[in-house]
């Protein structure tokens, strides 16, 4: 997927961050036992059309076996009836279910695998697999339904904001978010899409406010205790407020950097934390502070206006 | 009865009556059917007010325009203690701004086979979609929160149905708590209102709560002022130049 | 029985009227509709509500009432607990429901 698209995120992009692996996943997977054999292997991917099947022992997922092993089988001069155990990928990189699609996106970009086993965050049982393929057919299904949706709530709502010059009525709404919670990282961000949605502000506004918002929704969780968001909604802005307790950031200018993260490994490997997101907070605003106190909290506030100034 | 003002006229208001959103109200409570018997029984403005929502407005107002009817949109709006207030605005901005921040503050998901279907429908009565939060719960904002939120978004508060036993301030909390700024209070018996102990003096108006078409306009209110606008049933609501509300 | 037995025994959160837990309860009052509470609780009675409206003050005050159980681990509002204190009520908080505490008062003898 292309690098962002200064201010003007796509529909797709958007998506990413609201989409889960779950809700794109194929389920019933076909899997091998470790001792399966490679004439197993070579009538699954025959029979099924695929190139790779998981490897599972007592319901967990112990190795990833894929068309490349068994050329590479069949060039050693391998065993037709050898084990499986010996011949698959073991180590193997796992998604999780909750996970947003962007998070993958990205795994498949610096990996160069075709496809990631899905495992239940909870119980590490596999649930699923994923490939790039996958990714798009569901981004194209969602894309659907939401322009039919989005055409009924622009029909219904988009005059509200017209002939709006300036107004003193501001709609604030807030949003408590508890850190480390990741099943639920997200939902207070869909809440505010779902507000400004209803109030019929612009697709493109919305979608810039709910990425923002997300990547700051995501911070809080990955790296805070507890913070709030505070929206204040106006005809010709709106204002998001982030505001946390948490560990404060030590170098607000490298944070501001693409790709740095002070993401502890554990929360790397949940799989999220790749960067801390404010980047893209500072490419989809149009004005952005921040302040970080170490040991004290952050505070981030960014505004996005809706029509060009 | 004062009627020193030449260019002043008497409006029949019926300003609170359910839609087929409300899951209590029968589904024929359509814009069409609505808009149909408030003509039939001479309404001049008509207050939408559905339980803690107003997505029905936009299309009742379409409605009510075709056959010449002012459509103020409002919500009832359930506060913690679960008093009913009403909520009048002057335009969809401040009545869809008031909508969020309650929402924001509604929890729970309706349960259709036990409330009652909540219908979101265009002024075609057709089916748009169903609202699938709980309308008929509680809100988590006090009584004083809603009034002073309606009024920040330049809405008229109205305490609904007094003299009922359920759901009304005064049933609810006993009496109307002291500095709790409603511009009035909603009554259904308007002849018994003097019995009524209310603290101090308030302006009433009635109407018919309808939940049923039949029932659209069995009670109103006439307001005396200049033209059927919000602005001007503001004016009334505070007897502004001898404006008055009659009932 | 006094309130303060009654704090010890259901092991009640007190938030406001600590200097007043003297006060002899004569039997109970549960409801949570204001209107019903004005009409039917007696001087005297522990009142048991989820109400936390700033009015519960009002009412217990003019019924002369010898507290308030606000249940559920509900906390009352600023200006309620403001008013508790003006009044000097005492105002207590149970995390049990309305039915639990009731029938607690009951068993201990409050009738």
């Amino acid at each position: 997927m292309k690098t962002l698209d200064h201010k003007k995120p796509s529909k797709t992009q958007e998506l990413t961050y609201e989409l889960k692996v779950e809700q794109v996943m194929r389920k019933n997977v076909t899997t091998l036992k470790p001792d399966s054999t490679m004439k197993d292997v070579r009538r699954i991917l025959r029979n099924n059309k695929i190139s790779g099947i998981p490897v599972v022992a007592d319901d967990r997922l112990v190795g990833i076996v894929t068309i490349e092993d068994f050329i590479i089988c069949l060039l050693e001069g391998g065993e037709i009836d050898g084990k499986v155990e010996n011949r698959m990928t073991k180590n193997v990189v796992t998604v999780y279910s909750d996970e947003p699609i962007v998070q993958v996106v990205g795994k498949f970009e610096k990996s160069g695998y075709g496809r990631f086993p899905v495992v239940d965050r909870d119980n590490k049982k596999l649930v699923g697999i994923i490939t790039k393929g996958d990714i798009i057919e569901g981004l194209l299904k969602k894309l659907e339904i939401d322009y039919q949706k989005e055409e009924i709530h622009t029909y219904r709502a988009s005059h509200i904001f017209e002939d709006v010059i300036s107004d003193n009525s501001t709609l604030i709404l807030k949003y408590r978010i508890k850190g480390g919670e990741f099943k639920k990282a997200g939902e207070q961000t869909s809440k505010l899409r779902k507000s400004l949605l209803r109030l019929g502000f612009l697709p493109e506004t919305i979608r810039r406010v709910a990425i923002a918002t997300f990547e700051a929704e995501m911070n809080i969780v990955i790296f805070t205790p507890e913070g709030e968001l505070v929206a204040k909604i106006q005809p010709d802005k709106i204002m998001v407020n982030a505001i946390d307790s948490g560990p404060g950031i030590p170098d607000v200018k490298k944070a501001m950097r693409q790709g740095y993260s002070t993401a502890p490994d554990w929360v790397r490997e949940l799989g999220f934390g790749a960067g801390m997101g404010l980047p893209n907070i500072k490419n989809y605003s149009d004005e952005m502070t921040l302040e970080s106190k170490v040991n004290e909290g952050t505070n981030l506030n960014f505004v996005i206006y809706t029509k060009k100034k | 009865m004062k009627l020193e003002s030449g260019d002043m006229k008497e409006f029949k208001a019926d300003m609170h009556i359910h839609t087929c959103l409300s899951p209590c109200a029968d589904l024929e409570m359509s814009p069409r059917n609505i808009i149909k018997e408030a003509k039939k029984k001479g309404l001049d403005i008509i207050g939408i007010c559905d339980h803690n929502s107003a997505e029905n407005f936009p299309a009742m107002e379409k409605s009510a325009n075709i056959e010449g009817i002012k459509a103020i949109g409002g919500i009832e709006i359930t506060s913690r203690e679960e008093v009913h207030i009403l909520g009048l605005f002057g335009n969809e901005r401040d009545l869809f701004f008031m909508q969020e921040a309650v929402y924001s503050n509604l929890h729970g998901v309706n349960d259709e086979e036990r409330y009652g279907l909540q219908v979101v429908v265009n002024e075609n009565d057709e089916v748009l979609g169903f609202n699938n939060k709980l309308l008929i719960g509680a809100t988590e904002m006090s009584v004083e929160e809603v009034v002073d939120l309606i009024h920040k978004f330049n809405g008229i508060a109205i305490a609904s149905h007094i003299d009922r036993e359920g759901f009304s301030i005064i049933a609810n909390l006993g009496f109307i708590p002291e500095g709790l700024k409603l511009d009035a209070l909603e009554i259904i018996e308007p002849s018994k209102r003097d019995k009524i102990n209310t603290g101090k003096d308030f302006v009433f108006i009635t109407s018919s709560d309808a939940h049923l078409i039949n029932d659209i306009g069995k009670r109103y209110s006439c307001f005396l002022m200049k033209e059927s606008t919000f602005e001007e049933i503001r004016k009334c609501l505070c007897k502004e130049n001898g404006r008055e509300v009659i009932i | 029985m006094k309130i303060r037995d009654i704090v010890k025994t259901l092991g009640l959160k007190v938030i406001s009227g600590e200097k007043f837990l003297d006060i002899e309860v004569t039997g109970g009052y549960a409801g949570d509709l204001l209107s019903d509470a004005l009409a039917n609780s007696k001087k005297g009675n522990i009142w048991i509500t989820l109400q936390i409206h700033q009015n519960i003050i009002a009412v217990a005050s003019s019924k002369e009432l010898s507290g308030i159980i606000i249940v559920n681990g509900r906390k009352p509002e600023e200006e309620t607990l403001k008013k508790a204190k003006e009044e000097k009520i005492p105002v207590m908080i149970s995390n049990l429901l309305t039915y639990e505490v009731a029938g607690r008062l009951y068993e201990i003898g409050i009738r």
